[in-house]
């Protein structure tokens, strides 16, 4: 089964999505993303979907409600790694995310992070 | 033409799984390009979904249709579940236990070339829809 793995650079955690996503997996998502959270008492939260190859409603949803639930932590949060054709489908799809900082890779999202929050790595 | 047909069962979410990677498959040996097999294996998902969830499970037929120069996967769900429920003269549903079924029909009609829904409370839903390849 198919699971994500966390890694960490300085206080920033690295949410890497695998390629195909079980709803399991992601009813679980958030539960585990905002336990490592404290756990690591992290800075911010860098969500890697770049090889994740669709995202349907159900992600979707998932995905909006982890960075609400982030948000709520107190905590910078950036999705990262959104490929061409996932955007375009999900946008056809009519999932609305617009309310999601987005960068293209881990480096810009880990600077945008830097930026915010004001920590020095 | 039907170049290749084939039935699965969907009853939980390791059949939604299995059908995904089915027609991820499928898509790959016919050519499709990765926008078009990323909006399929988005519409299967969705509506697989559905099938477990809403209609209590069902089946799908997945079949590659070929007319003239036109290569199309078309996918057929059937479930016996109570259906779906729309607002009086509207395609509002109103019976998904969460806001995601509507959501998930109205986004799988824009992604495809053709979408076709029957419902009848009660009686079930048989839920089709078609992408060509080019």
């Amino acid at each position: 089964m198919p699971s994500v793995s966390i890694t960490k650079i300085n206080d920033v955690l690295i949410v890497n999505f695998p390629k195909n996503l079980s709803d399991k997996l992601v009813d679980s998502l958030q539960n585990t993303i905002l336990k490592e959270i404290k756990n690591n008492n992290a800075k911010g939260v860098i969500l890697d979907v770049k090889i994740v190859e669709f995202i349907d409603s159900y992600l979707g949803r998932a995905i909006i409600d982890i960075f609400e639930a982030i948000k709520l932590f107190d905590v910078a949060a950036i999705l990262v790694g959104v490929q061409p054709f996932v955007a375009i489908t999900v946008i056809e799809l009519g999932v609305n995310m617009k309310a999601i900082q987005t960068a293209s890779t881990v480096e810009r999202g880990l600077e945008l992070i830097k930026m915010e929050s004001g920590y020095d790595s | 033409m039907i170049l290749k047909e084939e039935r699965m069962v969907i009853l939980n979410e390791e059949d939604i799984m299995k059908i995904r990677r089915e027609v991820r498959f499928i898509a790959k040996k016919y050519d499709y390009s990765l926008l078009n097999i990323t909006k399929l294996l988005t519409a299967t998902s969705e509506i697989a979904r559905n099938t477990v969830i809403h209609g209590g499970g069902g089946e799908v037929v997945v079949s590659v249709i070929q007319d003239k120069n036109i290569l199309a996967i078309k996918l057929i769900f059937t479930d016996q579940g109570p259906g779906v429920r729309y607002k009086n003269g509207t395609n509002q549903v109103i019976n998904g236990k969460k806001s995601g079924l509507g959501l998930g029909l109205k986004g799988t009609r824009n992604l495809m070339d053709e979408f076709s829904i029957q419902s009848n409370e009660g009686k079930g839903t048989r839920v089709s829809f078609l992408l060509r390849q080019t």
